[in-house]
């Protein structure tokens, strides 16, 4: 019966290659040329999975392959000298154990190989099989794993592989593993990796580095320990009782490049359905810990939130099932994301306001339409993944939550708000691209950045900031056009950071290269200043005969600096002096004509960038008198000076009035009054909060009195 | 006598002694604002001379914030959203729990440093003055009290620093261990929760321990005029062992008195709150206020102490009959003696 399953299952499959879509283009569905068919038994006592996989593929190139790649990556704790290993030597993650204990080793062991070939060409056999290292020299890494044929597989030609293996689970360790009676496996079988443009693309198992594989369709049995609670990937399609103390289960999804479970008797399943105008149903499941059993509903609300809005902004989950788990404590694999199943992360005492589980919810469910359905490759471009679930993350929780609110965790487990302490989604990582902004650029290979914190910077937190700052200049409506244009345009095609700046640009109606060129290729920070506001009197004329009058051009705007904008908008264009109009006495507008009868102000202001990011940003200048005037300044050359004359003082100036550049990096440096306010000499604010931090001071000495 | 009989007691010492309230708390008000200056030079630059100048009047903006932490050096480095609500009462009491006053910035240690020289002297001559001159007395006696123990009272307060940190960081050290290898074993957070917890009610009861036996000691510096201090302390370890229901019953009620003095002050603090320079002065006002009612708490559990011990101690009961030999001998100057 299962044959006549697989059978089917081919039948569907086609050998046309998937074309990239052009310009305007919406391409068709890809074809599926990919299928796995696993049956696996966990062994609890051992930690230990036996398997047997039959891997069908077909050659939808145009190029004869005879080397197949095989992500391996389980072994990536197989020992102290993997390449992940030596990579976060630095930062062990062993939970800093020195020795390492025995059950902290996991590994991967492919035992027998054979392989069928349906063609013209007739039968092929493994000639050879090894580990390859394409990223680095270290021999002793066995995550990638080469097999090769006798022959070439000709184009339009399939090859069926059956492999078996034992994969051995480490103790909970960077989302993959067990902890008491929980085994998370992911990374747990061969999986092919991606062959494209004449080449493979399966990079070894990297510390900073998450996962690149083709789009294929499963069908996995799964045996556990009879009252184990089972969660896959994909829709359950069967259970069956073995009779032995085992329970089968069998999970079964098209169309995604990955399969991930997890066992268990200590969840609580959960089930509820999204049911949504315009979206397609989908299932949710909730694997619960007992612990968290009261966030239940926060857990369903925030996948709804997900599921609706990005369902209306990027497109439809396609899929009918998405499963969430809730890890146990100390697995080390919460808040991760597989293909239609996810895991949060969260703390029994967790109030609303911190945002717990509902923040790792969102990001995580959101990664199904960046990680999950358009795939690009982690290894290479992470941000097209990290970023956009972050900038989407930020974007849903604005929506779909009240303000976050500054949480403070007292002694490491007591949350204490300060509601007063409103914490904007839009900026939420921009100290962070303050802090390492300057490390990387962001378009780097993971294992190429500097370090853990250029990886968050450039992955995370700077494409975040990016993607915000995009929308303020687009407007969201053009920007959730052009991303939704990206996902329909590329789900299940491996895009690369070239496709979303074309589609971006093509949405957009403008070539957006010089906006991605200061950001995806540039690690140079970004930060205008208004260095300069000053107002003062124009003294009276010395040496000009009585009796004769002088008029004082009011309209002088001269924009100094190479390269600076002169361009005034039409509305704000001061009037040109009408020597002969009264208009400050009639009370009309203030721009009008200035005698020599009148006080004339010079007023100036000087405008600066202070670091090396290039942005066109707007700058206002306003008048006492009320009038405000804007300019666009392009922000090529260091500075750009304004200067005015005008019967009115220099109120204020301001870089970047709307906050659209968001990547600016100091805010605070983007006005100047020309008179601040001051109360004794310093800011009301200086004030208030000395008298704050002055009471916790003192408080903080009577508890110093309560030790002495 | 009563635990509310001695409060009373206490209270009425304390009546006579103002000013001493008043000194302490121009202790406190004057070592913190040791840092005013720099703290204010910190906080206007950060501001810019723009729009956050105003912004932050009304509110933490949370942007500034994240770049002034990002900037700030010295005493400014502490700063943070904690400055608000009952922010000062839990995150210094966070500070003692996790042994934290290495992390501040060194200014801050070193105004506090100041501020225990200081706060010693003046306690030392309130709590003298308390007992030798329970009808009140002048400023030079004050001043004379407190030149006379503050010696003894200084050792005191470095005996209690150097148990605090034989406390957590020997005596502690195990149990850390303990928790923490058990609570990473544990098959669910909660257990690391409320090991956790525990782990800080037990420094906490240790640290208000330590804090009611060496006020003991300080008494019985005083009361016995004792310039042993160490004799001093085991006089108040007997004490407070043959008291202990006494001595422990007295000391919550104090803290309850302290606990309920702050609950008052977080509703003023809530309706207090404004955003005008008439707003911001009474803020402060209500801080201050809180400051001095806490200083005036301190003075009457001193008050009442002695209170207690008197009452409780027989050498004090009968001093010709109830002599020990923990108690002076031959006392210098007896109970109740002027100096």
């Amino acid at each position: 019966m299962r044959v006549i399953g697989l059978l089917a299952l081919w039948l569907t499959t086609s050998v046309l290659p998937a074309a990239t879509p052009g310009p305007g283009q919406t391409p068709a569905f890809p074809e599926r040329n990919l299928s796995y068919d696993i049956q696996a038994k966990l062994d609890p006592v051992s930690k230990t999975v036996e398997a047997q996989q039959v891997l069908s593929w077909r050659n939808s190139s145009d190029t004869p392959i005879r080397e197949f790649h095989f992500h391996l990556y389980l072994n990536a704790f197989r020992n102290n000298r993997s390449t992940m290993a030596w990579e976060q030597a630095f930062a062990p993650f062993w939970r800093g154990k020195d020795p390492i204990p025995e059950d902290y080793w996991g590994f991967i062991d492919v035992g027998s190989i054979q392989v069928e070939a349906e063609g013209a060409e007739g039968p092929t056999r493994v000639v050879s099989r090894r580990f390859i290292h394409p990223d680095d020299d270290n021999a002793q890494d066995r995550t990638v794993l080469l097999v090769e044929l006798d022959r070439p597989l000709a184009p339009g030609e399939q090859v069926r592989f059956r492999i078996e293996f034992t994969s051995k689970l480490p103790r909970g360790v960077r989302r993959t593993g067990w902890v008491e009676d929980y085994y998370f496996l992911a990374q747990w079988f061969p999986k092919l990796g991606v062959f494209a443009d004449g080449a493979w693309y399966c990079h070894q198992y990297h510390f900073h580095s998450e996962f690149f594989a083709d789009f294929g369709d499963y069908e996995v049995s799964l045996t556990v320990p009879s009252g184990m609670v089972v969660g896959a990937t994909g829709r359950q399609v069967g259970e069956t009782d073995n009779g032995d103390g085992t329970h089968t289960h069998r999970f079964r999804q098209e169309d995604v490049h990955d399969f991930t479970w997890v066992a268990s008797s200590r969840l609580l399943p959960r089930t509820r359905r999204f049911e949504h105008p315009g979206l397609p149903s989908v299932d949710m499941r909730l694997l619960l810990m007992e612990e968290h059993a009261h966030l239940e509903e926060r857990y369903f609300r925030a996948m709804e939130h997900s599921l609706r809005l990005f369902g209306t902004w990027f497109g439809p989950y396609p899929y009918s099932v998405l499963t969430l788990v809730d890890p146990p404590y100390n697995s080390r694999t919460g808040g991760m994301e597989y293909p239609t199943l996810v895991t949060g992360r969260t703390d029994f005492w967790s109030p609303p306001e911190t945002l717990s589980p509902e923040g790792v919810t969102i990001h995580e469910v959101g990664h199904q339409w960046w990680y999950g359905l358009v795939a690009s490759n982690e290894a290479e471009e992470a941000w097209l993944d990290e970023g956009i679930t972050s900038w989407a993350t930020d974007r849903a929780a604005r929506d779909a939550y009240a303000p976050r609110v500054h949480v403070e965790w007292l002694l490491g487990e007591i949350p204490l708000s300060f509601p007063s302490v409103v914490r904007p989604f839009e900026t939420r990582n921009l100290h962070w691209v303050r802090r390492g902004g300057r490390l990387d650029v962001m378009t780097r290979n993971t294992w190429s950045f500097r370090n853990r914190r250029s990886y968050f910077v450039n992955a995370y937190a700077k494409p975040d900031m990016v993607l915000w700052t995009l929308e303020r200049y687009l407007g969201s409506e053009v920007m959730l056009r052009a991303i939704r244009t990206y996902f329909e345009r590329y789900r299940y095609r491996h895009p690369t950071a070239e496709d979303f700046v074309r589609t971006v640009s093509e949405v957009a109606g403008e070539d957006l290269e010089w906006f991605f060129r200061e950001t995806l290729h540039s690690a140079e920070r970004v930060d205008y200043a208004v260095t300069e506001a000053r107002s003062m009197a124009i003294p009276d004329l010395k040496g000009v005969p009585p009796g004769e009058v002088e008029t004082v051009e009011e309209v002088t705007v001269a924009d100094v600096g190479e390269g600076a904008e002169t361009q005034v908008p039409a509305q704000t264009e001061p009037a040109v002096p009408q020597p002969d109009k009264e208009t400050e006495a009639a009370g009309e507008a203030s721009d009008g004509e200035v005698t020599a009868a009148k006080k004339v102000y010079w007023s100036r202001v000087v405008v600066t960038r202070l670091e090396g990011g290039r942005f066109p940003v707007d700058v206002v200048m306003e008048f006492e008198d009320g009038k405000r005037f804007r300019r666009l300044w392009d922000g090529q050359y260091r500075w750009v000076r304004y200067e005015f004359k005008r019967p009115s003082r220099l109120r204020s100036a301001v870089v970047d009035p709307d906050r659209k550049l968001l990547l600016d990096i100091d805010p605070t440096n983007n006005s100047r009054l020309v008179k601040p306010p001051t109360s004794g000499g310093r800011s009301l604010a200086t004030w208030k909060w000395t008298a704050k931090w002055l009471f916790w001071l003192q408080n903080l000495m009577e508890t110093f009195a309560l030790i002495s | 006598m009563t635990l509310t009989g001695c409060v009373a007691q206490g209270w009425r010492n304390l009546s006579a002694h103002k000013k001493s309230i008043l000194y302490l708390y121009l202790v406190i008000l004057g070592s913190a604002s040791i840092l005013l200056l720099p703290f204010m030079e910190s906080f206007e630059s950060s501001l810019g001379s723009g729009i956050y100048r105003e912004r932050l009047v009304t509110a933490l903006d949370y942007d500034w914030y994240q770049l002034f932490r990002d900037r700030v050096q010295g005493a400014a480095e502490s700063f943070g959203p904690w400055v608000l609500g009952p922010g000062p009462f839990l995150h210094t009491l966070e500070v003692l729990l996790e042994d934290g006053f290495g992390k501040l910035p060194a200014a801050v240690l070193g105004a506090a440093a100041i501020y225990l020289l200081l706060h010693t002297f003046v306690l030392s001559a309130a709590v003298s003055s308390l007992h030798l001159h329970p009808g009140g007395g002048n400023t030079r006696g004050f001043l004379r009290n407190g030149a006379e123990y503050f010696g003894r009272f200084l050792r005191v307060s470095v005996l209690a620093l150097l148990l605090y940190w034989f406390l957590r960081h020997v005596l502690l050290t195990p149990v850390d261990g303990w928790v923490d290898s058990f609570s990473d074993a544990a098959a669910t957070e909660v257990t690391g929760f409320y090991l956790s917890l525990a782990r800080y009610l037990l420094v906490l009861v240790l640290v208000l321990g330590l804090d009611l036996f060496l006020d003991y000691a300080r008494i019985k510096v005083v009361l016995e005029d004792r310039t042993s201090v160490l004799l001093a302390v085991v006089a108040a370890a007997r004490f407070c062992i043959r008291n202990f229901l006494g001595v422990t019953g007295l000391y919550l009620l104090l803290v309850g008195f302290t606990l309920v003095w702050a609950g008052l002050y977080l509703g003023f603090d809530t309706l207090a709150g404004g955003d005008s320079r008439v707003g911001i002065l009474v803020a402060f006002v209500v801080q201050q206020i809180h400051m001095l009612g806490r200083m005036a708490l301190k003075l009457l559990g001193f008050g009442a102490q002695i209170q207690f011990v008197k009452g409780r101690d027989p050498w004090f009961r009968d001093p010709v009959e109830g002599g020990t030999s923990l108690s002076p001998t031959v006392p210098t100057r007896g109970p109740g003696e002027l100096a």
